[in-house]
């Protein structure tokens, strides 16, 4: 039975517990008052009874005196009559001690002797004696004895009986009354408490059915607050507790939605601003590998939505909480001695109008991982309550930051691991240096923006480094163009971070290249804006291949990971650019062994033509020797005139011919070293154009154009084979210009090399022959040997230097002809 | 009657020796070093021969010969080379020389064909 009344209790709501208990209570304390009250009336009622019984039985007992001694008693029966006319007097008497009625309200009763105990009590009583009976009549009585004393002499007892009947109805009916109202205040108590049980319930009621939304995942869900009392501030706590509750699911959902760690700060100051109601959120994620740098990240409500600020441990309020590992409350932060104050944070606390904050660590597993603050532009916001939120908030925030972190860190590491693979595979089937350069600095470019990747050679004569390829395109556009290229970012070889690397044969980190006195060149470093250095060495088998550098715009420690990457990085592009450089030796090697190869059967051939050439040239020259001499004796014979004359003349200058073709291949076929002087080249030229005036091959109709570079003074050259060259390059213009036209001759000076333009407005050579015009017996004219240009050729080439042609048909030709200033032969 | 030769050759000492050669043999000869001079001539006079020589600037002894067959001038030409090719010798004769001589040339051998031809 108590069991399932302490069932029935226990699953009671709490509207019937308190009424039950109001109920309870209440009638409990009206049974306890019931009797006290009760007593009480009863005790006040019986004792004004008894006080004037007593006075009734005093009085009756001092009248009797005198009757008693006088021993006559007639008065007295007038006296207890008197005193029975009161209706309450059941009897008035006076007894002797012996018991027999000397008076009596009833006068038949005189005499008579009373034989009963309350009777003999009351003959024998010495003193005022009260007995409470109920009469022969059913009668309450409360019966008064007071003894009569005649002198010390007891002689009578005087004996008043009073009925209490009426007095026990007064009780008994104010004993109904009290009981009736009790019982309708009870019942009127009971109403009370229900409807005050139910009202003071109500928002129980609604805490429950709160928590059952909350439960459901109606996050949302608020509850009224109807007042400030216990249960107002419960509900306030309540959907505060919600509101929270709500904040860090909201937090977490949006954690598992989002790996960014953009987002993830986002939206951790979204909730922090609203959760304290802040107007301004700052976070600061501490990067892992910057050290002791923390950078402030996401803002919300500032000026800026970014701030670059570095918390230095100890100083300022994120300095107080990394110190201190516990969160910071202010309520004026500019004032608050606890801070140190640092006048930069104070410029930016000051340009926000931040008076009170608070700031607390963002830990995970004991370590601090970020900050997070939270300021307001008024004085004492913030309360300890608000701490306890964002504590929360924070908890959250440091594993939503680890899993970014952790995303991020992982993609990262994909990346790399793509861009390495990527590298490698292009860096083996690639054996372009530029191209290798490109890839790897794209590859890293795509991983890291903020790094700045350049790969460095050193050409091989100069005594320089050069971003890769820079030195390729220098010397493909020549020797100004190159200068200016490498001008831009050349370092001086073994000077410079660049240069360190290569000394050193090791990895160079700097964190700030500012503060670097190997630094050289200043005027690059502050133009870029570079911070931070990585260099790295590209060795192949303890050769120096190049440096791999690394340079970034912001302060950066340079994490193992990342250093290891670059390495393997530098690794391939060692390998690959080791590879290129084989392959180029490689192709390099074949190239010159065709080509050598193409010359020996080429010098094979002109040797052998060479020999035959100058064999019959030579067996030529005995009869020619003979012919010549029979013809000057002719022709010293007067008698020879006219035509005969004519003749004469004719072979003689065709004999002059023959030997001068004789004389070509001899000189070609019997070459001899040339013999060096200083040779003042504008002179030769003039010489050469004014022999060849006079020479009948040239038509008189040729004009002479000369454009010479004044600061070329002197070649060093054997004089008679450079005559030789010029006269056979500036007859072939002028013959191939029978119809007049302008010789040009040009010199001009290029580096350490004199050049020579040698111009005709002729009809050029045709394209077919254009190719082979040096190889000797190549000739365009009708009776030319073909020998003038191979000779030219030879003679430059003895020389160490070179000639080209251009010719359009129909457009002239020009020989260019260039020679080292000082040379000394090849 | 005096027949008239022309001598077209680019080389002077050939031409003149050539000329003085012919000269002594009676002929009327005019010389000239270029085909466009030699077909100003044949225009203009009325030659009993022409003697050209195949190697010549800018336009050559075939040239000739084909000018010659264009303006139906019904003169015979002969061809001289000091260097010939079976190629240009049946190319000459294509275009109508009546003799293809190789230089040196042997005077007997050469006045006996100008003989033969012109008589």
């Amino acid at each position: 039975m108590l069991r399932r009344l302490r069932a029935w209790y226990d699953n009671a709501s709490l509207q019937k517990k308190f009424s039950l208990h109001v109920v309870l209570s209440t009638a409990l304390l009206f049974a306890l008052m019931l009797p006290v009250v009760l007593y009480i009336q009863r005790r006040v009622v019986l004792t004004a009874v008894e006080e004037s019984g007593f006075r009734i039985a005093d009085i009756f007992a001092r009248s009797s005196v005198q009757a008693v001694l006088a021993d006559d008693y007639l008065v007295m029966q007038h006296v207890v009559n008197g005193i029975a006319s009161a209706k309450k007097v059941r009897f008035a008497m006076l007894l002797k001690d012996d018991g027999e009625v000397l008076v009596h309200t009833r006068a038949i009763e005189r005499g008579r002797r009373y034989d009963d105990p309350g009777s003999r009590a009351s003959a024998g009583a010495r003193g005022p004696l009260l007995q409470d009976y109920v009469d022969a009549d059913g009668v309450r009585v409360y019966d008064f004895t007071v003894p009569v004393y005649v002198l010390d002499e007891k002689r009578a007892s005087a004996r008043v009986g009073l009925s209490i009947e009426h007095e026990l109805r007064e009780i008994a009916r104010t004993r109904n009354s009290i009981l009736f109202f009790g019982v309708a205040v009870l019942a009127l108590g009971l109403a009370w408490a229900t409807y005050q049980a139910r009202r003071l319930t109500y928002p129980v009621r609604a805490l429950v059915e709160g928590t059952e939304e909350i439960a459901r995942g109606n996050l949302g869900h608020r509850l009224p607050v109807y007042a400030r009392d216990e249960l107002g501030q419960l509900a306030q706590a309540f959907n505060r507790m919600t509101a929270s509750v709500q904040a860090v699911f909201e937090t977490s959902r949006e954690i598992s939605s989002a790996l960014d760690i953009e987002v993830v700060l986002k939206s951790i100051s979204t909730h922090a601003q609203r959760l304290v109601k802040a107007d301004m959120v700052f976070i600061a994620p501490i990067e892992r590998d910057a050290g002791d740098a923390h950078v402030l990240r996401v803002v919300l409500g500032g000026r800026k939505t970014r701030y670059n600020v570095v918390v230095k441990p100890g100083v300022g309020m994120g300095g107080w909480v990394l110190a201190n590992h516990q969160p910071l409350l202010t309520d004026n932060y500019l004032t608050d001695p606890r801070i140190i104050h640092d006048p930069a944070y104070d410029k930016t606390i000051r340009d926000d109008g931040v008076v009170s904050a608070l700031a607390l660590p963002i830990t995970l597993q004991g370590e601090i991982i970020g900050l997070l603050w939270a300021a307001n532009r008024k004085s004492a916001v913030f309360t300890e309550e608000d701490v306890d939120t964002l504590g929360r908030l924070a908890q959250q925030a440091a594993i939503a930051m680890a899993n970014a972190r952790l995303y991020a860190e992982t993609k990262l590491k994909t990346a790399r691991l793509e861009a390495l693979i990527r590298v490698s595979h292009v860096m083996t089937s690639t054996l372009e240096p530029q191209r290798i350069a490109k890839v790897i600095t794209e590859a890293m470019s795509d991983l890291a923006p903020d790094m700045v990747v350049r790969l460095w050679e050193t050409p091989d004569d100069a005594k320089i480094w050069v971003p890769f390829g820079s030195a390729r395109a220098l010397g493909d556009e020549g020797v100004e163009g190159a200068e200016g290229a490498v001008d831009e970012l050349a370092l001086p070889a073994g000077a410079g971070l660049v240069g360190a690397v290569a000394a050193q044969r090791a990895p160079v980190v700097v964190d700030d290249v500012r503060d670097d006195d190997r630094v050289v060149r200043h005027d690059v470093i502050e133009r870029e804006g570079f911070v931070s250095f990585l260099g790295l060495p590209l060795l192949r088998e303890e050769k120096l291949l190049g440096v791999l550098s690394v340079m970034t715009r912001t302060r950066r420690r340079f994490s193992d990971d990342e250093i290891s990457l670059l390495a393997s990085l530098a690794q391939q592009a060692a390998i690959a650019l080791e590879n290129a450089r084989l392959y180029q030796d490689l192709r390099q090697s074949h190239h010159e062994l065709v080509s050598a190869q193409a010359e020996l059967v080429r010098t094979t051939r002109m040797a052998a033509m060479g020999e035959i050439a100058a064999a019959v040239a030579h067996e030529a020259r005995n009869p020619l020797g003979a012919l010549s001499n029979c013809i000057q004796m002719l022709r010293d014979n007067p008698h020879i005139t006219g035509e005969d004359a004519e003749l004469l003349t004719i072979m003689q200058s065709e004999s002059k011919r023959l030997n001068d073709i004789i004389t070509d291949f001899l000189t070609f076929g019997r070459p001899r070293a040339p013999q060096f002087a200083p040779v003042d080249l504008h002179e030769l030229i003039d010489a050469t154009w004014t022999l060849l005036q006079r020479d009948d091959r040239c038509p008189a109709s040729i004009g002479f154009e000369r454009r010479f570079d004044e600061t070329l003074t002197s070649v060093t050259a054997d004089h008679d084979q450079l005559r030789q060259v010029f006269w056979n390059l500036l007859l072939n213009a002028v013959q191939a210009m029978r119809e007049g036209g302008t010789l040009s001759v040009e010199t001009r000076r290029v580096g350490r090399h004199a050049e020579v333009l040698v111009r005709d407005t002729g009809p050029g050579i045709p394209a077919g022959i254009q190719a082979r015009i040096f190889e000797p017996f190549v000739t365009t004219k009708s009776g030319g040997t073909g020998l003038g240009l191979a000779i030219v050729r030879r003679i430059i080439e003895d020389h160490g230097g070179r000639i080209t042609v251009s010719a359009h048909d129909g457009a002239g030709t020009c020989f260019v002809l260039s020679l080292t200033v000082d040379a000394k032969g090849v | 009657m005096t027949r008239k030769i022309l001598v077209v050759d680019d080389e002077l000492g050939m031409r003149k020796s050539l000329a003085i050669m012919l000269r002594r043999e009676q002929y009327q000869v005019t010389e000239t070093g270029s085909v466009a001079e030699a077909v100003g001539h044949l225009k203009s006079g009325d030659f009993d021969l022409v003697i050209a020589d195949l190697m010549m600037e800018p336009l050559n002894g075939l040239d000739l010969l084909t000018l010659i067959q264009r303006y139906r001038t019904r003169c015979p030409v002969i061809i001289m080379t000091a260097f010939g090719t079976p190629e240009a010798r049946s190319e000459a004769a294509a275009l109508g020389a009546v003799d293809f001589i190789e230089k040196p040339l042997q005077a007997p051998h050469l006045l006996d064909r100008v003989r033969a031809l012109v008589t």
